[in-house]
Parts: structure tokens; sequence; C-alpha cells
């Protein structure tokens, strides 16, 4: 056996994406929005879709959504993650603009629970949670179960 | 006659009739061979000649996958056969979409004088690579800066973690279940069985069996993804009205039609998510052939996953969006079974989910077969088929006649 792969980090130093980490070692979850229109700029592309504004800001949200699709990785077939399995990889619609979606993990959640529509909500823990320390605050999704409104 | 890899549907020159593939050609398809990736392409392209009944110095054209390393170009094709005359070339051929819209391009350089005839060439060694833990399907994907930096790191890699979250997409919304998509893999893999070529020919698979595995990751099990495989391809383009020169039955481009995605490789990012985009590229190449999806005896496409042909099966219009996972039950796709008895004979050599994963150029030459009345499962009186070319980012519709 070859030496197990290093976990894969963000670039803390890229621009593009640098803001979202920095958010979240503060625990707040962030995404660029047009300082014009209010209209989501992500992934970013500098200018805004609705508006053609340039004025694109990282702003505060509430870190509530809904799960959009998910996949239970059993397996990882990258090699880096495969510490990391068992786990649940999930996209969320953003309870501010649901056609914004976000690409994360579900944590401490029963498989068999999951369903379209199932409102969650931000957990800022450990990248590697549970499985591994990787020192970096990562912007982690699990059930909501007091608030927000299940669309099932 | 460019077009480019925008959002949406391409337009496209009227090409109907213009064009005839007249010769095809494959090299042996495996698992991890240690073969090189030279070797399995020359082999392929000697083959293609050979069916055409042509030599080497007669080819003034070649198009091979520009975004793939380790293809036969122009430099290296003049060199292997020691040639001395101007050869028309193209990065725009191989596999993926391209196999679809090889004969735009080649169209373009035949009417130009450039090229009278063309090669589409691709060749592969990712088993080798994969056994290697080197290369592979993910490559650009791990590559690409907004994946590396909010996907990877979540887990969101490679893609039968894309695929999954699609299929499941597809479940929900459409009420799609696990036993359609088996239904696919199990009706591939009697082709397969039935195909001398195909990598799973000696491995049989039930519905049953398909179930009884759990999926790895779920909800897609093992069986609803592509092999990986090395071995090479290759087919002959010529003018139509050349075509009954060549020893074997033409056969003639009767449309092409192309489209990209609209967030192109951010696949988490695409609008309609369990949607391809065979829908932007399908409606303009039924339009140009004077066709309908009702008229198609044979239908191959780019098969990564099971849940890509259940979609490409609806978004290239045999039947209505969401409804394909009823449609493909029971033995529908069957090669047997046929247009009029219900059937849609689809990816008749076992796809890249039982042959081989040849990103699709295999998919034409199986095609070709079948308009000649040659293929190992032959679809009676096949003489209309279709080629569903994809890469996620793209998909490519390829209508053909038998000439």
């Amino acid at each position: 056996m070859s030496d197990p792969k290093p976990f894969p980090l963000p670039d803390l130093g890229n621009g593009e994406i640098a803001p979202l980490w920095r958010a979240a070692s503060e625990h707040e979850f962030q995404l660029p929005r047009c300082g014009n229109c209010g209209a989501f700029d992500w992934y970013p592309k500098g200018e805004c879709k609705q508006c053609h504004g340039r004025d694109i800001e990282w702003s505060k949200l509430s870190g509530r959504g809904t799960l959009f699709s998910w996949a239970i990785v059993k397996r990882a077939l990258h090699k880096p993650l495969t510490p990391l399995a068992p786990y649940i990889s999930a996209i969320i619609a953003i309870d501010e603009d649901p056609s914004t979606r976000f690409v994360t993990r579900l944590i401490d959640c029963d498989p068999a629970d999951l369903h379209a529509g199932m409102p969650v909500e931000v957990r800022f823990v450990d990248l590697g949670y549970p499985a591994i320390e990787t020192g970096i605050v990562a912007p982690l999704f699990t059930k909501n179960e007091t608030n927000g409104r299940d669309e099932r | 006659m460019a077009f480019k890899a925008a959002p949406g549907p391409a337009h496209m020159e009227d090409i109907k009739g213009k064009v005839a593939i007249v010769g095809i050609g494959e090299a042996e398809l495996s698992a991890a061979s240690g073969r090189s990736l030279d070797d399995m392409t020359f082999t392929a392209i000697d083959a293609a000649l050979a069916d055409a009944g042509l030599a080497p110095d007669q080819v003034d054209g070649l198009m091979f996958s520009g975004q793939s390393a380790g293809q036969v170009t122009v430099e290296r094709f003049r060199a292997h056969y020691g040639l001395k005359q101007d050869i028309w070339g193209s990065g725009r051929g191989g596999a993926f979409s391209f196999p679809a819209i090889a004969a735009y391009e080649a169209h373009a350089a035949i009417a130009s004088g450039e090229a009278s005839v063309i090669l589409n060439v691709f060749g592969t060694n990712w088993a080798s690579q994969h056994a290697a833990d080197e290369g592979g399907p993910a490559t650009a994907h791990l590559a690409e800066q907004m994946k590396a930096n909010a996907e990877v790191v979540f887990g969101f890699i490679p893609q039968p973690v894309y695929f999954a979250h699609v299929a499941r997409h597809h479940f929900e919304h459409y009420g799609t279940r696990p036993e359609q998509l088996g239904a696919i893999a199990v009706n591939l893999r009697r082709h397969a069985n039935g195909h001398p070529g195909a990598v799973m020919r000696d491995k049989v698979l039930t519905l049953e069996k398909y179930l009884a595995r759990e999926p790895f990751i779920d909800p897609l099990r093992l069986e609803d993804c592509c092999l990986i495989s090395d071995g090479a391809g290759a087919y002959v383009m010529t003018a139509a009205d050349r075509a009954r020169d060549f020893p074997k039955r033409p056969v003639i481009v009767e449309g092409v039609g192309y489209g990209g995605a609209v967030e192109g490789i951010h696949f988490a990012m695409e609008p309609e998510f369990s949607s391809t985009p065979h829908r932007f590229s399908a409606p303009g190449a039924f339009a140009m052939a004077g066709l309908s999806p009702g008229d198609v005896d044979v239908l191959a496409v780019y098969d990564p996953f099971t849940i890509v042909a259940l979609m490409a099966i609806e978004d290239l219009g045999f039947c209505p969006k969401g409804e394909a996972g009823r449609f493909v039950e029971g033995d529908r796709l069957a090669f047997d079974r046929g247009r009029a008895k219900g059937g849609l004979p689809f990816n008749t050599h076992g796809g890249m989910l039982s042959h081989s994963y040849l990103l699709g150029i295999n998919h034409v030459v199986e095609l070709v077969r079948q308009l000649r009345g040659e293929a190992a499962n032959q679809v009676a009186d096949a003489s209309i088929a279709v080629y569903g070319g994809f890469s996620g980012v793209d998909a490519g519709t390829l209508i053909m006649r038998r000439g």
C-alpha cells in the first residue's frame, strides 16, 4: 500500500472563494450577492445574472435551506476522501433564494430520514467532521428540527 | 462552419445527405491490459482502412480528441505510416459528443477541398491508468478551480457522486425507481452477452442480482456505472456522392445537432438538474433529417451511468420528460423487440455499461454495423439509427440512414 493521500483542503488564498472559508471560520455563512438587486452570484461570475451589475458583495445568510439532492457515499472513489466514508454528500437550496444551490455534506442525519425539501441548517464544524481533523471550519448542514417549513 | 460550446442549442447549417461513413474499425476492448495507446489506436485505424478498402496514403483528413492526452494527431499519423502528403486535421473529433458532430466539420473540410477521406479516431487506456492510480475520468474535474475549493473538499467528486445526486433528484421528482435503472443495466448486459467484442460478454446480470447488490454511492449500484476500459475505435468519412466507390454498404449522415449545458462543468448548478443537453441537441438534428424519434430503428447513447441513459431517452424525445423510468421497464430496450412491438433497441453492443468505455466512438461503430446488417445483435431491417453523444457539458446528436 502507498501512503494515504492528504485530505483535500480549500485554497484559502484563492480570492474568488476565500471569503466563504473566512466567514466559516467566524461561524458565518456568506455567499456573494449583487449590491444592486440582491441576486446571488454563486458560483461567482463577478457580474449579476439579473441586472448585470458588478457591485458584488459577500453577505451573511441565515444558514437555513432545504435539501435539494443527496448521495450516500459508502465508499469514496477519490482516494484522499477515503477516511471520510461513509458520508452524505448533499446539495442545499438556500432559503433566501431556493434557486441558489450550495454543495456541502449532511452530518448527524439518519440516511433513511432524508427527503427532497427537508429543512436543513448550517453547522460550523471541522471540514473532516466526524472522521478527521483538518483544522478548517466548514459550513456543513444538518436536519433543522425546530424552524423551517417542510416542503413535503 | 464553426460552432461554440455555448449554453443551449447551436445553430448548424444543413448537411443532410452530404457525408457518408464508409469504414469502421476497433482494437480489442478490455480491462487494464498494459497496451499502449498508440498501438491500440493504430490497430483500430488499420481495421477501419481495411474495411473501407483504403491504403493509409489515401487518407487526407484526421479528426481526433484535442482535449484528451496521448491521441494520434496528424504528426503521429504521418510519422507512423511514413506519409508525405498534406493532411487536414481537427482536434474537435474523437469521442464524447464529437462522434455525433464530426461529420459536420468533415463536411466543411470536404466542401472547401481541404480533405476528401477523413478518419475520426479515439483511443483510451483509462483502465491501465486506473489500475496504476493515475489519470482517469475525474482528472479535468479535480483541476477546475471552483470544484477544487467548493466541491472536492466536501466530498462532491468524482462522477458517480454527481450522478447519484442526479438519480436521486430524478427519483424524488418523477418517481423513478431503482429497478427501472436496473432494467437498463440488465438489457445492456444481455446485449453484451451476445456480442463477441464486449468486455462483459461472459458475465450474466439479472434484475434480481442487480437489486441484491447494495448501493455503494446510494442510490447507485456498481452496475449503474460504466466500465473503465482500454481500447480504440475509428471510422472513415467521405462525401456521400463518392460512397458507392467503397466496398461496404455506406451509411449516410442525415442530421446533426449540438447543444451546451447552461452551467458547463458545474453540474451541481445546472438549472434543470436531472436533464441533459440532449434536450438542446436533438431537435435540430431531427429537423435537419426531416425525421422524428418515432422513425428511429436503433438508438445508441453515451451511457456512463444508467441514469444518464434514462435521461437521454427522454431528452432525445423518445418519451415525455420524467416518464423514462416506466418506459425502460421490462425488455423494451432489447435489440430483438423492435419499434413495431413498442420497443426501442438501445445500445445493442452493451454500451459503456457492459460493452466498453470507449467514450462513444464505438457506439457509432456499432450503429454502422446495424445499418449494414452485420451487427451481432442485429435489429431486424434497421434503416435509421441515432447516436446521442454526451460529455456532461455538452451533447451531440447524429442521425444516420442505411445507404
